[in-house]
Order: structure tokens, then C-alpha cells, then sequence
């Protein structure tokens, strides 16, 4: 019972230290700087340009996760969605080298490894072994290499993104305070 | 026990997280992401990436020849010494050489010039000779190089021992 009490108590205190609900002062348009009408319409038409303008962006800028995925798959693709040509090529072509650099010593690897399985000759055995293991070591390490770089070019695709979505924001802004008229998914706009 | 639930928890996002090993090397640090955080974690970070490829790198190819010594536990056979190479004048070449101890036979190549190609008389020579007569030769105006090696044979087939130095005669 003293507990619902207490309760109870602490409710009629809060209702005591709460300010009245002032109409007056929410409604007054000289706190957000509006001197009349005209500011009001002028702050009205700047929410509109900007919803109009978030609009855009949101049809145009690029999924993070979506450009993961494809450099996920091809590393780089991610890059050119976000028109990052440079990057996008840098990272293909050191995967090209890498990978094949890895095929290359991969496949002399196997070459000697085979050479040295069928060989009956004891300087063959211990020759062929010790090329195929570290041409196969070679092998192993342009690959993880490459795994390496295919990680990072992953990682990398979030920043590219972010910065494309950035440029896409800035790009746009730009172009609504510069042109008098504007064609939106929405509509048409002039500005005199 | 909050600040160790929230160190564990740090701790486990940073495993669990793909840049974890990446991001200190490029941009991480020199855009600042990182710049709060503790030096371990960035140690943390090195070493998973130097372990992943030394790891990588640390991988072997399995020895599967059987007739490998390190494979059959069986040594390989020592070289044949002292061979000595003459001529005879009835256009022969005779071969003779130290016998060699547990070995079941032996090899003769021979080649035209001392680093050309040395192919293999396709003749048995068994454990039980020391010296070998070579009539396949045109000796005037040509001259041999032998070299040789002793065999042992194994389940698996013949296992040949290091061929020698190539001779010829003075």
C-alpha cells in the first residue's frame, strides 16, 4: 500500500514542477527570426527546396552495402558504381598481377612437385622438392596478398561511397542555388 | 564489471570487424578514425595481418614421393668412386670403378662432350662387377664422358644415388 502511496506522491510532485503548455510563445514566428509573411513564405520555400533536394539525392547516391557487395564479388567494382575510376582500375589491375603472379609460381609449383613424385634419382628428389615448396610458398604469399588487397578494397568502398554521396550532395546543392529553374521529380520550380 | 563488459565488447567489435587488419596501413590512421583508441588494438591489428600471411606462407607441400628418403627412412646410396676410363685398341672403352657396399646395381651414362647431354646405357650392371666394357663407341676422332651411380631397389622401385663426376680418359 505505502508503496503505491509513494507513487502516487512522486506523480503530484511532477505535475507540480511542470510549466503550463504556453500557445502563445509556441505559435510566435519571431523566435525562428520571421519578422512577417514574408519570411515565413521565404523559410517555407527554403523547406521545400531542401525536402526536393534530399529527394534527389536519396533516387541518386550510392548503397554502401551494395558497393560492399560488388567488390565483394570483383574488387573494384564497387569503385567505378562510385565513380571512382582510379581506384576502381588501381585495384583490379594489382589483383590481376597478384592473383596471377600466384597462378604463375602455382603452376611452376605443381610442375616440379609432379617432376619430383615421379623421380627415382636422389638429387632430383631433393631438388624438385625444395623448388616446388617455395615456388609454392611464392605462390601462397601473392595470394594471401591478394586477399589481402581484396579486403581492403572492400573496406575502401564504404569511403568511396561516402565520399560520392558527399560530392552528389555538394553537386546538387550547388546546382539548386544556382539555376532560376529547376525540374524535380515533383515539379517545376523558378525562382525570380 | 561495466568497464570490463565494455572492453570485451570494443574488443569483439574489433574482431568481428572486416578492417580490423587493414585499416592502420592506409587510411585509418590518416583519417583519424582510430585516433582515440588504444595502441593495442592497432598491435592487435599488425600482428593478425603479419600472422594471416606468414600463416599463408607457412604452408608445406606433403612429401609423397615413396622412394624420398625423409618418405621410406631408407639412405640413399653413396657415390661410386675411383672410376677409371681407358681405351682399348680394338675401338672398346673400358669402365672400371670401387665397388660399392648394399647397393643392387649400377648406372653408366655417357655423353660426347663433358656438359652435354648424358644418356643412360641401357645395360643391367649388377652389384657383383667392378668394371664395364663400352663397344657402342667410335673412338677415333670422338671423345666420352662417363658418369655413374649405384641403385638400390625398394618396393617402390629403384631409388639411384648421387651420380658422379664425369671421366673420361687421359
Amino acid at each position: 500500500m505505502n508503496k503505491y502511496l509513494i507513487v502516487f506522491f512522486l506523480f503530484l510532485s511532477t505535475l507540480l514542477f511542470s510549466e503550463k503548455f504556453n500557445i502563445e510563445e509556441f505559435t510566435n514566428p519571431a523566435k525562428y527570426n520571421w519578422e512577417n509573411m514574408e519570411d515565413r513564405c521565404k523559410a517555407r520555400d527554403d523547406l521545400d527546396s531542401r525536402q526536393k533536394l534530399l529527394q534527389i539525392y536519396e533516387l541518386n547516391k550510392q548503397q554502401i552495402i551494395r558497393n560492399m557487395i560488388k567488390s565483394a564479388f570483383a574488387p573494384g567494382w564497387g569503385h567505378y558504381s562510385s565513380h571512382d575510376y582510379t581506384k576502381g582500375h588501381a585495384f583490379i589491375a594489382s589483383e590481376i598481377v597478384l592473383f596471377g603472379t600466384s597462378y604463375y609460381f602455382y603452376n611452376r609449383a605443381m610442375d616440379d612437385y609432379h617432376n619430383y613424385e615421379d623421380s627415382h634419382y636422389i638429387g632430383d628428389i631433393k631438388q624438385l622438392y625444395l623448388d616446388a615448396n617455395s615456388n609454392y610458398k611464392y605462390s601462397q604469399l601473392f595470394f594471401s596478398l591478394g586477399a589481402v588487397v581484396w579486403m581492403y578494397t572492400i573496406y575502401d568502398s564504404i569511403s568511396a561511397t561516402q565520399e560520392y554521396n558527399q560530392n552528389l550532395w555538394n553537386d546538387l546543392s550547388k546546382k539548386l542555388h544556382s539555376q532560376r529553374v529547376l525540374i524535380t521529380p515533383i515539379g517545376i520550380t523558378v525562382r525570380f | 564489471m561495466k568497464k570490463i563488459m565494455l572492453e570485451l565488447n570494443q574488443v569483439l567489435n574489433y574482431l568481428f570487424d572486416f578492417q580490423f587488419c587493414l585499416a592502420p596501413l592506409w587510411k585509418g590512421r590518416a583519417r583519424g578514425i582510430y585516433s582515440n583508441e588504444n595502441q593495442i588494438y592497432q598491435k592487435i591489428r599488425y600482428l593478425t595481418l603479419i600472422t594471416l600471411i606468414l600463416f599463408t606462407i607457412s604452408c608445406s607441400l606433403d612429401r609423397t614421393n615413396p622412394l624420398d628418403p625423409l618418405v621410406s627412412g631408407t639412405n640413399a646410396p653413396n657415390e661410386v668412386t675411383n672410376i677409371t676410363v681407358v681405351t682399348t685398341e680394338n675401338n672398346t672403352i673400358i669402365i672400371s670403378w670401387n665397388s660399392v657396399n648394399t647397393v643392387d646395381g649400377y648406372y653408366i651414362y655417357r655423353s660426347q662432350s663433358y656438359d652435354g647431354l648424358y644418356e643412360l646405357i641401357p645395360e643391367e650392371i649388377n652389384a657383383s662387377v667392378s668394371t664395364y666394357e663400352d663397344t657402342d663407341v667410335n673412338i677415333p676422332g670422338n671423345f666420352y664422358w662417363y658418369k655413374m651411380s649405384a641403385y638400390i631397389e625398394l618396393n617402390e622401385g629403384r631409388l639411384e644415388g648421387y651420380r658422379s663426376e664425369p671421366k673420361t680418359w687421359n
